[in-house]
């Protein structure tokens, strides 16, 4: 049984290599973990692509051998803070669990229904404002701060409330701004809609920055509910307490998100992307499915943003910011938008990268490096690092030469000719 | 004497769809060569093949006795293959002027840029009333004038046409194929894919049938299953 | 009122500029130059180099910021265009990319030059200033002018009558037929993004008369080419020089009336209530051809 036996080798091997980025912390401390777990992963990602060959694509169904990733993944969110729980990593975890929050709505935004849309910061900072706003009461405390200029009354008279309401109201506020910015993605096409987002978050660090009396001007909110219950604040107990809540929510969103990109709405919206009028033939209400998924995912971008609000217990204009938009957007793009093992591993690439050079002189160096790493990575890989196997059997497999002209569409008689063709076997795979 | 053109199993297509079966075919100098064939059969696929642009081909195609399966489209036309598509593939927005005049962009040809506008001109009578407008308003029949025009406007070695009839009316694709055939070739080849057999019948040194992506020698029938 | 006519041709002249270049550079090659901020910060940076190391002169400046620009358009088309050209996923991977680019070169720009505010020595004070009724028309503005007429002038020219600016032209409209006329797209690209980055280079030294140049000053030109050119409709250089003026316009209004924290908010709602009623722009009609 050779087959078997490759098998055997092959997990093997893959045992070995957890087992070596389990002990790496041991040896380079703690933040190392996140780093060394990053590189397991992604190497447990290539070998199921490679082995899986062309049977299902990586955009398509679940694949079959993929339940190995996600229970490895599973792992070790239970291992780290076993291993390696330091308040330090603890922390840095639960801002990776939002970011990866974020980013899964956003890749089902920009990867499944293909909508270029940059407003994920905007969504996620309007509901943390919301849910701060909710539990702070800046009219009294800035109105003598401010002296005259501010009111000393809270909009509309709400009254202040706990997190875990907050939250809540976060998402409510997530859905209504998600429906709104699914209102001109209606009309509007691919870079168009980019810019009236990068807009929308520009206009939301202007605003936010300008309104003294309400947000707190350029300081932001500070001082809003948090869900650690005061007596474990600070203490060993406490983060592990809200790196659990952190794990709480990233499944979530990935169960959501496992929900929409491979349910019927995922099929509808990968259709629409495409191709609009085959789908519109096909009898997709196109508008709807992108309504459905903005509703969806700006309401988890809500949760996460109250969520940051009740952990960070503040937010600023600074959220806002652009190299923000482009963190976020470097994590979901670099380990691959259109499958959610490329945004865990985007993401956990890049929050490594970005905390363990934290402290490198001179400061731009490593945002340079994620600015570098990023470019080789678009450059080289056509979908991401996770794409790197499909992209290396393809070209493998390609046995004539590719046009390099400029293929502008296919002469009209492709369409009658595929209609009769016997596919032959052993042709070139697909490029789409 | 080496054939201006010579394909040696030519296969070619578009994604996972194989479009030509292995195509042979040699076009010698001064020669005019057509394609019979009905619709969705590869005719358009093998011109496009020649100067890549199809997703993909293999075999070999020899231009004056040299491989040209590496060289990229823009190189060939600088070499003197010449296409005129289906669909024209003009730039809509510019004026006729500057269409012609872009036919003269490889190297050589640009500075005997007004002398070739003129002759295309003298061919086509109906472009020179019309070179400062934008080809965007031309009527069907203009814009085609104007395709070919531009493809006559460099020295071409091997012109590739590509149904110069389609989807015009019948007295004017006549003219237009009548003026194709009586061209003076100076040495080059003509190969023309055609699907209306009488526009090019007997003006024609050699004829082929492409069928489900093979070609073979016409036997002088009409098309069909 | 005569103030507002004053600031608004002046910052059409600049906003047309840099919006000619994004638009320019997506009609012909197709992908929106998202770096086209760092292009403008790094000209201005060069241009500033010229002035304090070279001269003052005021063709030796605009010269430096044109051609550090032109340098950073070459450059971008090796980074970028050159690689991808072709290849899958271009869309996303062009504005990753020049994101990519935008986000190193800022902080190489931070790393280098410091977050001070570099000013530039006022170029054209030897200019007159006069009066155009109630307004005071300063000789930056004039200079501003000018200098945008002089060189899009030349550019126009050289586009309308040279065999490059032929194949410019044709790309702009034509990838496949370009291709089989012999224009050569990656030499054609490395023409288009000089020209793109001449442009912002100039926008630059021009901006920089009035605001400093620090690592981030790109950010918002780079904003407001944007707009400016989806305004206009991606590809159309009349549309762009039509939609810099009613961008202009509207800013000019915003702050003779309102104040400078509404000019982003008018803006947007501006862009919102075009955009909705011609999803392609003012004269965006190439988009259908290159989509």
């Amino acid at each position: 049984m050779p087959k078997r036996s490759a098998d055997l080798v092959h997990y093997a091997v893959l045992a070995v290599v957890f087992l070596i980025a389990l002990a790496v912390p041991f040896v380079f401390g703690t933040l190392s973990i996140l780093g060394s777990m990053t590189v397991f992963l992604l190497l447990l990602s290539w070998s199921i692509s490679w082995r899986q060959g062309d049977k299902v694509s990586s955009d398509g169904k679940p694949d079959r051998s993929s339940w190995l990733f996600w229970a490895m993944a599973g792992v070790i969110a239970i291992v780290i803070p076993i291993i390696a729980g330091t308040p330090f990593l603890l922390a840095t975890m639960v801002a990776f669990f939002i970011y990866l929050t974020w980013n899964t709505m956003w890749g089902l935004v920009l990867g499944t229904a293909g909508l270029q849309s940059f407003a994920t910061v905007a969504v996620a900072g309007i509901a943390g404002y919301a849910a701060a706003y909710m539990t702070i009461d800046i009219a009294n405390s800035n109105a003598a701060a401010a002296g005259a200029e501010c009111s000393g009354n809270r909009l509309l008279g709400l009254p202040v409330v706990d997190w875990w309401l907050a939250i809540p109201i976060a998402a409510v506020v997530g859905l209504v701004v998600g429906f709104l910015i699914s209102l001109p993605a209606i009309r509007l096409r691919g870079i168009y809609f980019a810019l009236l987002t990068i807009g929308l978050v520009e206009l939301c660090r202007a605003y936010t920055g300008q309104d003294k009396c309400n947000l707190g001007g350029a300081q932001g909110l500070f001082g809003a509910s948090s869900f650690i219950p005061s007596e474990m604040m600070g203490s060993a107990t406490g983060y592990r307490y809200a790196y659990a809540a952190a794990v709480l929510l990233a499944i979530v969103t990935l169960l959501i998100y496992w929900k929409v990109n491979y349910g019927r709405l995922g099929l509808l919206l990968r259709t629409a992307r495409e191709s609009e009028p085959v789908a519109e033939v096909l009898g997709v209400d196109v508008v709807r499915a992108r309504m459905w998924v903005f509703l969806i995912s700006s309401s988890m971008l809500g949760v996460a943003g109250g969520f940051y609000v009740s952990y960070y217990k503040s937010i600023s204009p600074n959220f806002f910011n652009f190299s923000t938009v482009l963190l976020l957007f470097a994590m979901v793009v670099i380990g691959g938008l259109n499958s959610p093992r490329g945004i865990l591993i985007g993401t956990m690439l890049l929050m490594f990268v970005d905390r363990r050079f934290v402290d490198v002189s001179p400061p731009e160096a490593r945002f340079i490096f994620i600015g570098l790493l990023l470019l080789v990575v678009t450059l080289l890989a056509s979908g991401g690092l996770v794409s790197v196997p499909d992209q290396l059997r393809h070209r493998l497999m390609s046995k004539g030469k590719r046009g390099s002209g400029p293929s502008a569409g296919l002469p009209e008689e492709v369409g009658a000719i595929a209609q009769e063709a016997n596919m032959p076997p052993g042709s070139r795979p697909g490029t789409g | 004497m080496t054939p201006v053109l010579e394909i040696k199993g030519l296969e070619a297509g578009y994604g996972p769809l194989r479009v030509l079966h292995g195509i042979d075919l040699t076009v010698a100098e001064g020669e005019r060569v057509g394609i019979l064939g009905l619709n969705g059969h590869g005719k358009t696929t093998m011109l496009r093949a020649i100067v890549d642009l199809v997703d993909w081909r293999q075999g070999e195609i020899l231009y004056d006795g040299e491989s040209i399966m590496k060289a990229p489209t823009f190189a060939l036309a600088r070499r003197g293959v010449v296409l005129m598509p289906q669909g024209d593939a003009l730039f809509p927005g510019l004026s006729v002027k500057d269409n012609l005049d872009s036919g003269a962009y490889p190297g050589g040809s640009w500075r005997k840029r007004k002398e070739r506008r003129d002759y295309v001109c003298e061919i086509f009578p109906r472009l020179s009333e019309r070179l400062n407008q934008v080809v965007g308003t031309l009527s069907g029949g203009e814009r085609r004038m104007c395709s070919i025009g531009r493809g006559l406007m460099s020295e071409a070695r091997l012109y590739l046409v590509d149904e110069p009839s389609l989807g015009l009316g019948p007295g004017i694709a006549k003219g237009i194929c009548d003026t194709l055939m009586t061209l003076d070739l100076q040495g080059g080849a003509l190969l023309i894919a055609e699907q209306n057999r009488p526009l090019i019948d007997g003006k024609i040194d050699r004829a082929f049938r492409m069928h489900g992506g093979e070609l073979t020698p016409d036997t002088g029938e009409d098309g069909g299953h | 009122m005569t103030g507002v006519i004053v600031t608004t041709i002046n910052l059409t002249a600049i906003y047309a500029l840099v919006a000619l270049g994004i638009s320019l550079t997506w009609a012909g090659l197709g992908f929106l130059n998202m770096s086209a901020g760092v292009m403008y910060a790094g000209a201005a940076y060069g241009a500033w180099l010229v002035s304090t190391e070279i001269s003052t002169n005021v063709v030796v400046v605009l010269l430096g910021g044109i051609l550090t620009g032109i340098v950073f358009g070459a450059l971008v088309c090796l980074t970028v265009f050159l690689p991808l050209d072709g290849k899958p996923n271009w869309e996303i991977r062009t504005i990753t990319a020049t994101l990519a680019l935008s986000f190193v070169g800022v902080n190489i720009y931070q790393w280098k030059f410091g977050p001070q505010f570099k000013q530039f020595e006022p170029l054209f004070s030897w200019l007159p200033q006069f009066r155009l009724g109630d307004a005071l028309v300063k000789s930056t503005v004039t200079g501003t002018v000018i200098a945008t007429a002089v060189v899009v002038t030349i550019v126009l020219i050289y586009i309308g009558s040279s065999r490059i600016g032929l194949g410019v032209r044709a790309l702009t409209q034509s990838a496949e037929g370009a291709a089989l006329v012999g224009i050569n797209r990656r030499t054609a690209a490395f023409a288009i993004l000089g020209v793109s980055g001449a442009f912002v280079g100039l926008a630059a030294v021009l901006l920089g008369q009035t605001f400093f140049v620090e690592p981030n000053s790109g950010y918002v030109p780079l904003i407001k080419g944007l707009i400016v050119a989806l305004l206009g409709g991606l590809g159309s250089l009349r549309g762009a020089v039509i939609a810099a003026f009613m961008v202009a316009l509207c800013e000019a209004l915003t702050l003779q009336y309102f104040g400078g924290a509404w000019v982003l908010i008018t803006l947007f709602l501006l862009i919102s209530i075009v955009l909705i009623i011609r999803p392609r722009g003012v004269a965006g009609v190439l988009e259908t051809t290159r989509a």
